[in-house]
């Protein structure tokens, strides 16, 4: 249902199915049957939304009968007429309606031209903003306008010329701080890298990740509210990220969602169908259920394969300058031949985010071999590798100096429950229940390097929304700094990396954590989008450094020595008082 | 090759362009093998060879090929990966070049006019011309020569990895 919003916008609002009968005298809202057989992140969505509900009906629209009171007293007082719809907008807040709307007219409306407007719906004023002369509260005593109707009502107010606009006086959950929602058993790993501690600090508003795959399912339920919109404001056709896999000039260049499917539809050869699981890992937005580690992040989709078909490396190359310009971190769970193109794309990538360089994660790869691929091992980029949930490095991850960091994936007992491409019949799980659902859209089979990486994106996007101050070395270093040593102590040498599992197992608490102790430190208010001079100084300064190394040279340190003095000694700070 | 030692002739040669049914049977002669199209990749062609000097059977086919397309050899990294030519280059200059010196470099090394990269103004990238009879590594190498580049590579197909399990 699309709500306007204003005279030239709309908020798209999902209404939530719920049943609803009289107890007691009182309207009680709950699951209604079809729920029973949908998967269990809808039905963990809608018992969410009973909840809210229920809490609302009692606590707003029958708060004036007192909560001892009988159900004859109740019926006296028409408490079982109370009407509602609940709706789900796209950032996933549930918003309840009854029978009031919000009301702004257009300035010095003469009062008589509001009471004609008013009289024409039959509403009447429950109240005048004290603050606001032109705007009021009103509703409809005969209950004609009630629930969704209320909707229409105010849709079709704000077409009237008298009106700027008119809002259901909607009852919101409005949440104090971040509360750090529970994700379903099924993503262990988001327990394993410690989320929940991390989203109550942190849950990556306002950072943009950048998916390089094979196409990113932009109307899927759990990632279309964090799909980013109009990232290029000077090219109004770059509604939601490109397609490289085809020139600039093809006509579908600016549709990144998977193209290419072919029997078998849940094999990922000849499919697309790899980019929506990563985008899901990265930044689901948990509205039906499915988490992403940053789940306030956004994702631009950035298409750079059609299935299996050769891809033309300056395609590529493009693709992440492009990324680098209108997001703050790359994911790309791929690896292929070194390119001197691709090398200097990820080199110009330092100037992304306003010279602080943009944090480009890659999958070290999964072939079983003690050499990290193309582009993991380069110094520009961070190699992620994959652990499992026994706590052990998945048998196919590889091995090197250039790993910088393991993030949970498949290889133990279990995969990675995220998303999948919603089209039906496509996907990794095309539509069986012990899949990751019988709607078909979510996986559990998910994993790879490929999904590590992503995994490591999302967390850096907690650190940078916790720290924008940041430079792409400082997150490196925050990540590594910070992560879980797993495995046999022997692994690490005297720095602290082991070629098999980097620095270590990211950990999400506690990287928001150092990067918290870090902007507080450099004096940055973690809301803050520029530090002050003193540290604005200090970062530039060692970009400087950074630059003047050649590629070879940083290649030999596996950038992981890279470190920026003021990081580390802010992530230092931050160890001690962590304990 | 030039800027990336690691990549040399190998495997066969790519002609890129539209080719007529009479040029792609005589093709198949000349090569003792057959023609195969690349996948999402029109107006690519290739022919698989092993052990023959590619030079020479590149200049073969550049007569038979005419102006119809562009000839290379395909090229091999260390890993053994195969990257198939566009037909293009990529040229990184010393300093963003302007619109003057992207054209008398297109004349100078004999190519079709360059285009600078929209994301890169540093970069440029040039067509090898359909009626270019030399030996496309080659064209590389000269225009790396070049005082006003840092550095020049073939563009290449290449195959990459999605790293799911």
């Amino acid at each position: 249902m699309k709500l306007r919003f204003g005279k030239d916008d709309w908020l798209e609002l999902e209404p939530v199915s719920l049943d609803s009968h009289v107890q007691r005298g009182m309207r009680t809202f709950s699951l209604g049957p079809e729920v029973a057989m949908a998967s269990p992140t809808e039905r963990a969505a809608a018992s969410r939304a009973a909840v809210v509900a229920n809490r609302v009906v009692q606590q707003v629209f029958q708060k004036s009968v007192p909560a001892y009171a009988s159900p004859a007293q109740r019926a006296a007082a028409d408490l079982d007429k109370v009407q509602t719809a609940v709706f789900s907008d796209p950032r996933g807040t549930l918003r309840v309606v009854y029978r009031e709307v919000v009301l702004r007219f257009e300035p010095n409306l003469a009062e008589a031209k509001q009471k004609a407007l008013l009289d024409k719906y039959g509403l009447q004023i429950r109240v005048r903003n004290a603050f606001q002369s032109d705007q009021l509260i009103a509703f409809d005593p005969t209950r004609k306008y009630i629930a969704e109707r209320m909707v229409e009502l105010a849709n079709e107010l704000t077409e009237t010329d008298e009106v700027v606009f008119a809002f259901p006086n909607f009852v919101s959950e409005f949440k104090r701080g971040l509360q750090a929602p529970k994700p379903i058993a099924a993503q262990w790993h988001l327990a394993t890298v410690n989320a929940r501690r991390a989203w109550s600090k942190s849950q990556g508003g306002g950072i943009v990740i950048a998916v390089l795959d094979d196409g990113v399912d932009v109307d899927h339920p759990n990632l279309a509210a964090n799909i980013k919109r109009k990232p290029d404001s000077s090219e109004p056709r770059d509604r939601f990220g490109r397609d490289f896999f085809v020139g600039e000039a093809a006509p579908d260049h600016f549709d990144p969602t998977p193209k290419r499917f072919r029997a078998p539809f849940d094999m990922m050869a000849g499919n697309d169908i790899h980019g929506t699981c990563c985008a899901g890992v990265a930044a689901a937005s948990g509205k039906k259920g499915v988490f992403g580690i940053a789940p306030r992040a956004s994702i631009l989709p950035v298409k750079i394969f059609h299935a299996d078909d050769l891809a033309t490396e300056s395609q590529v190359a493009n693709a992440i300058r492009y990324a680098s310009r209108f997001a703050d971190i790359l994911s790309c769970s791929w690896s292929g031949p070194a390119s001197p193109d691709i090398r200097f794309a990820l080199e110009e990538a330092g100037a992304g985010r306003g010279g602080k360089g943009c944090p480009i994660f890659c999958a070290t790869g999964n072939d079983f071999r003690d050499q990290v691929g193309f582009p993991a091992q380069s110094p520009f980029s961070i190699g992620v590798g994959a652990s499992t949930d026994q706590g052990d490095l998945a048998d196919y991850s590889n091995r090197g100096p250039q790993v910088s960091v393991v993030a949970p994936s498949s290889g133990g007992a279990k995969g990675i429950f995220t998303t999948d491409v919603s089209n039906p019949g496509r996907g990794f799980n095309i539509g069986n229940a012990a899949a990751g659902g019988a709607d078909g859209l979510n996986t559990n089979v998910f994993g790879g390097t490929s999904s590590a990486t992503p995994l490591a994106a999302g967390i850096a996007a907690l650190v940078l929304a916790a720290n924008s101050s940041l430079s792409r070395d400082d997150v490196r270093n925050i990540l590594q700094s910070t992560a879980e040593k797993i495995g046999p102590a022997a692994s690490y040498d005297a720095n602290g990396h082991s070629d098999r599992f980097g620095f270590g197992q990211v950990d999400a608490a506690a990287a928001v954590d150092a990067a918290l102790a870090a902007a507080a430190a450099a004096k940055v208010s973690p809301d803050a989008q520029k530090p002050v001079k003193k540290a604005a100084k200090k970062t530039s300064k060692s970009k400087k450094g950074s630059k003047k190394k050649s590629p070879k040279k940083a290649a030999k340190k596996s950038g992981r020595n890279t470190a920026k003095k003021s990081a580390k000694k802010a992530v230092k700070k931050a160890a001690r008082k962590s304990g | 090759m030039t800027s990336d030692g690691s990549r040399t002739p190998s495997g066969g040669i790519v002609i890129i362009g539209s080719l007529s049914p009479e040029t792609q049977e005589q093709l198949a002669k000349v090569a003792d093998g057959k023609i195969a199209t690349v996948s999402g990749a029109p107006q690519t062609h290739v022919l698989e060879t092993t052990g023959v000097d590619l030079r020479r059977l590149s200049e073969r086919v550049n007569k038979v090929v005419g102006t119809e397309g562009v000839v290379a050899p395909i090229l091999a990294d260390d890993e053994g990966n195969q990257l198939l030519p566009t037909g293009r280059m990529q040229v990184r200059f010393k300093e963003a070049p302007t619109d003057k010196v992207l054209q008398s470099f297109a004349r100078k090394h004999k190519v079709a006019p360059g285009e600078r990269n929209k994301w890169s103004p540093q970069q440029a990238e040039f067509a090898v011309r359909t009626d270019d009879t030399r030996y496309f590594p080659d064209v590389a190498a000269e225009m790396e020569k070049d005082s006003k580049v840092a550095t020049a590579w073939p563009d290449v197909r290449a195959a990459f990895r999605r790293e799911s399990t």
